[in-house]
C-alpha cells in the first residue's frame, strides 16, 4: 500500500514538473518508468498511472480555474462539439489524462514483469 | 504471453498518444489533436487568463538603444514611451505581437495566399482556390514591390525593421503552452516576421478597400439593360443627389492639361468585347458592397470650444479580434494616440498634440480590366498594336499542407495580369482578362503614416499624403491651431475623354491607361467657408471636376451628415457621439412614401398594425423598433424583383446605386426595368413591384414574427465574428440599431470597427481630448476578459476616455501596470 501511494504521488509530481518543460506525452513516460522500477504489478500499476495522472491534472484544472472563469470552458466544449458545458469539458479532459497514464503504468508493469 | 500483453498495451498505448497528438480526419470532419489541446498544463487551458490579467513587468532585450517604459491601462491600452525612434517602433511591434500575433500572422498569410499551408486539412479545394487567386491577384507580387520601395527609404526601412525585429522578439519568446489558441487549434507555429508581411498588411486592406470588379459587373449590366435604361440607371452624376466631398465651387487648381478635359458626364462607350455571354463573377472575399466610413471634422465657428474637433469612423467587418488595436506612441520625435492594424508600424487614424486625422475610404474604381486576344492555345503571345508581342510568365509555388506543392503559372501582359483563365474561369467564357490595379504601382504607403504621426501642421499633413497610393482614401484633418481640410489622395488614373465604365478594350496602348493623375490635383479643400468637412464615399467632387472617375458612392450617409453639421453650431463632444450614433434612414425617408402609394389597404389585409407601424414610423432605424424590419424586408424584395433581370446570370453583379433606384421609381414608374422577366403574359410597372414585393415581404416576416421576435437589432442580427469563423469566438445578435446608408453604419456582417472624436481646446495638460471605442478588445485572445470585452458599450453608443499621456511621468502618476524593456 505504501509502495502504491509512493509511486503514484512520484508519478504525478513528476510528471507535472516535467510537462512545463516537456511536450504533454511525457505522461506516458513518467508512470510507465516508475511503476516498471516500484510496482511491477499490472492491476495495480494501471491504477497508480490513472490516479496520478488524473489527479493531476484535475489539480492542475482547480489551479488555473481559480483565477479563470468557467465561460472560456463552455467555449471550449463548444469548440469540439460537444455542449457548452464546462464540467463536461473538464471530465472528458481527466478522462483522457488518466487513461493514458492508467495504460503507461501498466505497460510499464507488463515489461518488467516480462523482463522478470 | 508475458510479451503479448506487454506488446499488446504498449502498442495501444503509443496508438493513442499518435492519435491525440495529431490533428485528422473523420467522415470529413477534422477531429484536432485533443491531448495535446486538453493538457491543462500545455494546452488550451493555459490561454485563459485571469479577470485582471497582469502583464510582465521587465524584459530584457538586445540592441535597444536605451530604456523603453510600457504603460498598460485599464482597457489594456498600451502607451510605450521610448528615448529613440526606433526603439518606440520595436516595442510598436512586440507589444501589438503580444496581443494579436495570430491575427497579424494569419491576415498576412491570407494576403500572400498562404493558407493552405496551414488550412488545406481544414478546408480543401475551397482555400487552394483562394490562394491561387491571391496569387494570380498579384497581391504577393505586389508586396513584394511594396517592401522594396520601404527598404529603399531610410526612414521606412529604419521603422518597419524595428517593427519586425519587435515581432520577433516576441515569437523568440514563445513556448507551445504560451502560444495563441488558434496556432494550438490549427496544430502550427508562428514563423518570423520580415518587412515583406507587412507590405501584406497593406495590401491586405487594399484589397478589402480597392478590391471591386466593377468594371466587369457594368459590362453585364449593358448587356442585360437597353443603352437607354443603363445609361440612366449606371450614369456618372445621379442628377439631384450632389452632395460631394468637396463642396461645389471650390476651385480646382489644376495646372496639367488634362486629357480628358470636358464634362466628366461624358456617356461614349467603348468598343465592348464581341462576345455575347457575361464576363465572369469574381470573388473577392474581402472586398463588400457598402464598406465605406464617416468622417468629419468642424472648425471653432461651428464648435462650442471655438477650436476644431475631428471624428472618425472607418466601416469594415466586424471581426474578433478586431482590425484595430489602440496604442500610443511617445519618443523625443512623436507623441501620437489612435487605432493601429496589428501588422504595420504607426497610428493609421489618430491624433497627436498638434493635429487630428482620420480615413474613409475613396470608392473610386481603381482596377481596370482588359481583353486579352492570344495568337494560339499556348498563350505564349498575344495581340498588341496589331502585332504578337510575348507574353510573360509569372512563377508562384503555393505549397499545400499534406500534398505536394502546386506551380501556379501566370501569364503578365502589359495590361496587367491574367488572373482568371481556364481552370479558374467561371463557366462559358471565351476570352482571358487581364488587370491592372493602382496597387500594383510601387509606392511607399507607411511613409505617409510616419509623417502623419509627428505632422504639426497642414503643410505636413499635404507632405505626408504625397507618398500614398492605394487604397485612395479620404483624409480628414484639423489641427490645434483651427484648421481643417480634406484631401481624397491615392493614385488615380487619368482615363482619357469619352472613357466609359466597364470593360477597357484590350490589345491597344491607346486605350491602355497607365498616367496617374498628379497627387496635388486630387480633390481636397482647405478651411472651406461653410465651416466644416466631410466624407462618406460619396463622390468626391461634382461634375466640373476635370477628370474622369467611376466608383461605387454613397448618396445618404453623406447627405445626413452635411444636414446636420449645416445646421448646427456650438457642437460639443457629446453632439458628435449623438451624431456617429445616429440612426436616421434616410432611405426609408424618401422611398417609402412613394412605396406606400401605390399600396391600398388592401395589399395590407390582415397587416394593419404593421402598415400604421409603417406610417407612423420616424424613419429611425433603432434597435427596439419593429417598423425598420418592415421596411427592410419590403425594400430588399423590391430591389430583387425590380431587377430580376439579373436572376440567373452567371457572372459579375453590379446593381445600380440605390439613389438611382430612387430616381427610377420617381420619374420613370413604367420604365421596362420593372417588368419581370418571367411573367410573359402580363407587363409589371413600379406599382405593381410595390405590390408584389409587399406580398413576398410580409410572407417573410409573418414566419420570423412567430419566433423570436421582428426588433429591429433581431432582424438586422449584427455579428463579431472570429476570423475562423468560431461560434464560440464570436457574438451574435447585438443590441444595436442603424444600417448600410445610415449614420450608425451598423449592418449583419459591417460596422463602425473603430469610432474616435478628437477635440481640441477641451483638454488640459496635452491640449486635446479623445473618446473612442471599437467593438471588440484589446487582446486577441478569447480566454481574456479583454477579447471582446466593448462590444455592449460599443452597442449601445457609448465611449471611453482616451488616456492621452503628455509624458512618462504623467503615465506614471496614472497607477496603471509599468513594464520595462531593458537594453
Amino acid at each position: 500500500m505504501k509502495r502504491f501511494i509512493l509511486t503514484t504521488v512520484l508519478s504525478g509530481l513528476a510528471a507535472f514538473g516535467l510537462e512545463w518543460i516537456l511536450p504533454w506525452w511525457i505522461i506516458a513516460v513518467v508512470p510507465f518508468v516508475f511503476c516498471a522500477i516500484l510496482l511491477p504489478k499490472p492491476g495495480r500499476a494501471f491504477l497508480s498511472g490513472f490516479l496520478a495522472i488524473g489527479i493531476m491534472w484535475a489539480a492542475t484544472i482547480a489551479w488555473r480555474l481559480s483565477n479563470g472563469n468557467t465561460d472560456f470552458l463552455a467555449s471550449l466544449a463548444e469548440l469540439f462539439m460537444l455542449p457548452p458545458n464546462a464540467s463536461l469539458f473538464i471530465a472528458i479532459s481527466i478522462g483522457i489524462g488518466a487513461l493514458i497514464g492508467g495504460l503507461s503504468g501498466l505497460s510499464g508493469a507488463l515489461l518488467a514483469k516480462m523482463r522478470a | 504471453m508475458k510479451f503479448f500483453k506487454f506488446f499488446l498495451s504498449f502498442v495501444f498505448l503509443l496508438a493513442l498518444i499518435i492519435l491525440l497528438d495529431n490533428s485528422f480526419k473523420i467522415n470529413k470532419q477534422l477531429v484536432p489533436p485533443a491531448g495535446k489541446l486538453l493538457d491543462p498544463v500545455n494546452g488550451l487551458l493555459a490561454n485563459m487568463e485571469p479577470e485582471n490579467p497582469e502583464v510582465k513587468n521587465a524584459f530584457s532585450f538586445n540592441g535597444l538603444d536605451a530604456e523603453v517604459h510600457v504603460y498598460w491601462d485599464e482597457r489594456m491600452v498600451p502607451h510605450v514611451f521610448a528615448q529613440s525612434t526606433r526603439d518606440m517602433f520595436f516595442a510598436q511591434g512586440f507589444v501589438t505581437a503580444s496581443m494579436r500575433l495570430w491575427q497579424m500572422d494569419f491576415q498576412t498569410r491570407a494576403a500572400a495566399g498562404r493558407l493552405s499551408e496551414v488550412l488545406y486539412p481544414t478546408l480543401g479545394e475551397k482555400v487552394l482556390r483562394f490562394d491561387r487567386l491571391q496569387r494570380r491577384s498579384g497581391m504577393l507580387s505586389s508586396a513584394r514591390a511594396s517592401a522594396a520601395e520601404m527598404m529603399k527609404d531610410p526612414a521606412t526601412a529604419e521603422v518597419v525593421q524595428a517593427y519586425s525585429d519587435g515581432i520577433n522578439a516576441c515569437i523568440d519568446r514563445l513556448s507551445y503552452r504560451t502560444l495563441p489558441l488558434e496556432y494550438k487549434l490549427l496544430n502550427y507555429r508562428p514563423e518570423r516576421w520580415t518587412p515583406l508581411k507587412s507590405a501584406l498588411l497593406l495590401k491586405y486592406m487594399a484589397q478589402m478597400l480597392t478590391g471591386s470588379n466593377s468594371d466587369l459587373g457594368i459590362a453585364n449590366a449593358y448587356k442585360l439593360f437597353d443603352k437607354e435604361d443603363a445609361d440612366f440607371l449606371y450614369t456618372r452624376f445621379p442628377k439631384g443627389t450632389s452632395d460631394p466631398i468637396i463642396p461645389a465651387g471650390t476651385p480646382w487648381n489644376i495646372h496639367t492639361q488634362p486629357d480628358s478635359a470636358g464634362t466628366a458626364d461624358s456617356l461614349n462607350r467603348p468598343q465592348m468585347a464581341a462576345s455575347t455571354s457575361f464576363y465572369p463573377e469574381m470573388e473577392n472575399p474581402f472586398y463588400f458592397e457598402g464598406i465605406g466610413s464617416n468622417n468629419w471634422a468642424v472648425t471653432g465657428s461651428r464648435s462650442s470650444s471655438g477650436k476644431p474637433i475631428l471624428c472618425n469612423d472607418p466601416h469594415l467587418a466586424l471581426n474578433l479580434p478586431s482590425i484595430w488595436f489602440e496604442i500610443q506612441l511617445c519618443s523625443p520625435e512623436y507623441n501620437v494616440y489612435g487605432a493601429s492594424l496589428p501588422g504595420s508600424p504607426c497610428v493609421i487614424s489618430g491624433f497627436n498634440t498638434h493635429i487630428a486625422w482620420g480615413v474613409t475610404n475613396g470608392t473610386r474604381d481603381v482596377r481596370d480590366w482588359y481583353e486579352v486576344e492570344w495568337k494560339d492555345a499556348s498563350k505564349t503571345a498575344y495581340k498588341w498594336d496589331g502585332e504578337w508581342v510575348n507574353t510573360e510568365f509569372e512563377t508562384d509555388t503555393i505549397y499545400i499542407k499534406g500534398k505536394d506543392p502546386l506551380i501556379e503559372r501566370i501569364p503578365i501582359t502589359r495590361m496587367g495580369r491574367v488572373v482568371y483563365e481556364d481552370s479558374l474561369m467561371s463557366e462559358g467564357y471565351g476570352r482571358d482578362l487581364a488587370m491592372n490595379w493602382t496597387a500594383f504601382i510601387p509606392a511607399n504607403e507607411l511613409r505617409t503614416f510616419i509623417l502623419m504621426n509627428k505632422a504639426a501642421n497642414h503643410a505636413d499633413y499635404m507632405a505626408a499624403l504625397d507618398y500614398f497610393g492605394c487604397p485612395a482614401q479620404n483624409f480628414i484633418f484639423a489641427s490645434a491651431s483651427g484648421d481643417i481640410a480634406i484631401r481624397q489622395q491615392g493614385a488615380h488614373l487619368k482615363y482619357p475623354k469619352g472613357t466609359h465604365w466597364g470593360l477597357m478594350q484590350g490589345g491597344s496602348s491607346a486605350s491602355f491607361v497607365q498616367d496617374v493623375i498628379h497627387y496635388r490635383e486630387n480633390p481636397h479643400v482647405l478651411n472651406p467657408a461653410r465651416g466644416f468637412v466631410s466624407s462618406a464615399n460619396q463622390h468626391p467632387t461634382d461634375s466640373t471636376y476635370p477628370y474622369i472617375y467611376d466608383g461605387i458612392f454613397e448618396h445618404y450617409r453623406n447627405r445626413r451628415i452635411n444636414y446636420l453639421l449645416s445646421q448646427n453650431s456650438g457642437m460639443d463632444v457629446e453632439f458628435m457621439k449623438t451624431m456617429q450614433n445616429d440612426n436616421y434612414n434616410m432611405i426609408a425617408s424618401e422611398f417609402l412614401p412613394l412605396m406606400l402609394s401605390y399600396c391600398s389597404a388592401g395589399d395590407w389585409a390582415g397587416h394593419e398594425e404593421w402598415h400604421n407601424l409603417l406610417k407612423g414610423w420616424n424613419y429611425f432605424n433603432d434597435a427596439g423598433q419593429v417598423a425598420p424590419s418592415i421596411f427592410e424586408a419590403w425594400f430588399r424584395q423590391f430591389k430583387l424583383l425590380t431587377y430580376d433581370e439579373w436572376d440567373g446570370v452567371k457572372g459579375e453583379k453590379q446593381l445600380p446605386p440605390t439613389y438611382s433606384t430612387w430616381l427610377l421609381l420617381k420619374e420613370r414608374p413604367s420604365s421596362k426595368v420593372f417588368d419581370l422577366k418571367a411573367s410573359t403574359g402580363q407587363t409589371e410597372d413600379a406599382g405593381a413591384i410595390c405590390r408584389l414585393s409587399l406580398a413576398k415581404a410580409l410572407h417573410e416576416l409573418d414566419s420570423l414574427s412567430a419566433g423570436a421576435g421582428l426588433e429591429w437589432y433581431r432582424y438586422k442580427n449584427t455579428s463579431v465574428q472570429h476570423i475562423l469563423q468560431l461560434k464560440p469566438f464570436s457574438r451574435f445578435g447585438i443590441k444595436t440599431g442603424g444600417n448600410y446608408s445610415v449614420i450608425n453604419a451598423c449592418s449583419e456582417r459591417w460596422g463602425p470597427s473603430w469610432r474616435m472624436i478628437v477635440s481640441f481646446g477641451a483638454g488640459t495638460g496635452t491640449g486635446v481630448k479623445a473618446f473612442g471605442i471599437y467593438p471588440g478588445g484589446q487582446s486577441g485572445n478569447p480566454g481574456s476578459p479583454h477579447y471582446a470585452s466593448m462590444i455592449d458599450d460599443w452597442a449601445g453608443g457609448r465611449y471611453y476616455e482616451l488616456k492621452f499621456f503628455k509624458n512618462a511621468d504623467e503615465a506614471a502618476a496614472a497607477g496603471i501596470q509599468h513594464q520595462t524593456f531593458f537594453h
